[in-house]
């Protein structure tokens, strides 16, 4: 199975550069994280697009907002995306989905059959695949041997794919001292069908952090060399990089993924 | 700070507010410190589902709390630029009073958000109705300059989403924005045209001429009500 290069994309301030990288064949798609703004139209980036949303709580007892959900499968279905992809998280802690920050569920066998039901419902309303993924971790799971183990039970479950986020992932291993490969046993790989990467920043208190302003370090890069051969299933593997980060960086990064998933694999 | 409309639920809905509220509010967090099981019996969930939780010690749940409480304040240093340090000089201002409030949980206490996702999803709209109704402003004449400026930075953004095609709720901010100098006094407003320029207008006839060009009164801006009847559970 071949291997695309995408970008994730929020708003159309970022246009210009995602014209750019097409220009010099280093994207293959778009990943579009919605809701977008309302004027804004993906489909003039002319070119696939992923769909991707981080504003349903996937994991909330309180459910999942009807509104958002539509717009993601609004959105999902204009751009025949071939799957959605879905945090787990909670947002907060009201019926609409609330505050709007990605914020880990506690991982436990609750919470766990709470993602399934909503999963499984969001599967049917979306009728279309979802693929999973986690945020990064600081807090130790408390009811679960780790949240990898979670996000392969919820996977299963809901006979769902799953999205790895190398750089989420390896800010968890780092902000609970777990060994850098920690985890990716528990995952089902064939399940894994794309791959996020973005750079990451240590904190003045010593703990890491998602910092999608900066490119990934070279740790983060050689994973993905390691999983683009390995990984069964992989068909995406998509650079987060803010649309007010540095333009140049976005293109480095970008050609030295390419490097890794030469455009005559697509 | 427990407020009613957040232990109500299943005990997962409950325990999920209680951790919640555990990354945001120093009050539960302190609460959770001195007294987890009185904690517990106030969200009505067991002593036991107190293990799910992290251990209020934990150098990871510190950390956590600290990014998280960071994140919000960045989204409201992004929209108060030119007022926030004014509004942090108050010596009756915490943001850990924010970050307390039922204001920050509720999801009825801001506007929809730009992209139209709905209410909740945005916090700065949460900050200023907060900040609005806590803090006094235009009702003492030593706080006027920083009641405007603080309405001048929210005024703007709220143009601002306008002009970059946020959702419709925003199109009524398309012929400008006023607000009263003072609580007392109809006269003078301070209007910001959909180009963000300021104007001073003490005339009755000019403020006619605002008023039937649609532009918005800023003071009497509520927080939009959320539907809670489109759950897709």
């Amino acid at each position: 199975m071949s291997v695309m290069l995408g970008a994730r994309w929020d708003e159309p301030d970022q246009n210009g550069r995602f014209a750019e990288a097409k220009r010099r064949g280093l994207i293959d798609y778009a990943e579009v994280n919605f809701p977008i703004p309302f004027a804004a139209d993906p489909g003039t980036l002319d070119v696939p697009v992923i769909a991707h949303t981080s504003s349903n709580p996937t994991c909330s007892a309180h459910g999942i907002n009807r509104t958002v959900a539509e717009l993601v499968r609004t959105g999902a279905s204009n751009a025949d995306s071939p799957w959605i992809g879905e945090h787990l998280t909670w947002l907060g802690s009201a019926p609409s989905g609330s505050l709007g920050y990605q914020i880990n569920p506690l991982f436990t066998a609750e919470f766990r059959d709470i993602a399934a039901s909503n999963i499984g419902k969001l599967k049917e309303f979306y009728d279309r695949p979802i693929a999973l993924e986690l945020s990064p971790i600081y807090t130790a799971p408390t009811g679960y041997e780790s949240e990898m183990h979670f996000l392969a039970d919820v996977a299963e479950m809901t006979d769902s794919s799953i999205i790895l986020d190398v750089t989420h992932w390896q800010i968890a291993n780092r902000n609970l001292n777990r060994d850098p490969q920690f985890g990716l046993d528990a995952l089902p790989v064939d399940r894994i069908v794309e791959l996020h990467i973005a750079g990451m920043r240590q904190g003045s208190d010593g703990f890491w952090h998602d910092a999608h302003q900066l490119l990934p370090p070279d740790d983060i890069y050689n994973l993905v060399k390691g999983f683009a051969r390995n990984l069964p299933s992989l068909r995406a593997v998509t650079f987060e990089h803010r649309g007010d980060g540095p333009e140049k960086e976005f293109y480095a990064g970008l050609e030295r993924l390419r490097h890794i998933l030469p455009p005559n694999d697509v | 700070m427990t407020s009613k409309n957040t232990i109500v639920g299943t005990a997962a809905a409950r325990l999920q507010s209680l951790y919640v509220h555990l990354l945001f509010c120093d009050k539960t967090y302190e609460r959770y410190v001195e007294n987890p099981e009185e904690l517990a019996k106030a969200y009505r969930i067991d002593n036991d589902a107190l293990s799910a939780l992290p251990e209020a010690a934990a150098p990871q749940l510190l950390a956590e709390r600290h990014g998280r409480r960071a994140g919000v304040l960045i989204e409201v240093k992004r929209v108060f630029g030119q007022s926030y340090s004014m509004i942090e000089a108050l010596p009756e201002f915490t943001f850990s009073n924010f970050l307390s409030s039922k204001a920050f949980f509720d999801d009825a206490s801001g506007l929809p958000h730009p992209y139209g996702v709905g209410p909740g999803y945005e916090n700065a709209s949460k900050f200023y109705f907060w900040a609005r109704e806590n803090l006094r402003l235009a009702g003492e004449s030593r706080r006027l300059h920083l009641h405007s400026m603080m309405n001048g930075d929210f005024a703007a953004n709220l143009i601002d989403q306008y002009s970059k095609g946020a959702e419709p709720y925003y199109r009524r901010f398309s012929r400008g924005i006023y607000w009263r100098e003072t609580n007392d006094a109809a006269l003078p407003v301070i209007f910001m045209t959909p180009e963000r320029h300021v104007f001073r207008i003490a005339d009755a006839g000019k403020l006619e001429q605002v008023l039937s060009a649609g532009a918005i009164d800023l003071d009497d801006l509520t927080p939009e009500i959320p539907s809670h009847g489109t759950n897709i559970l």
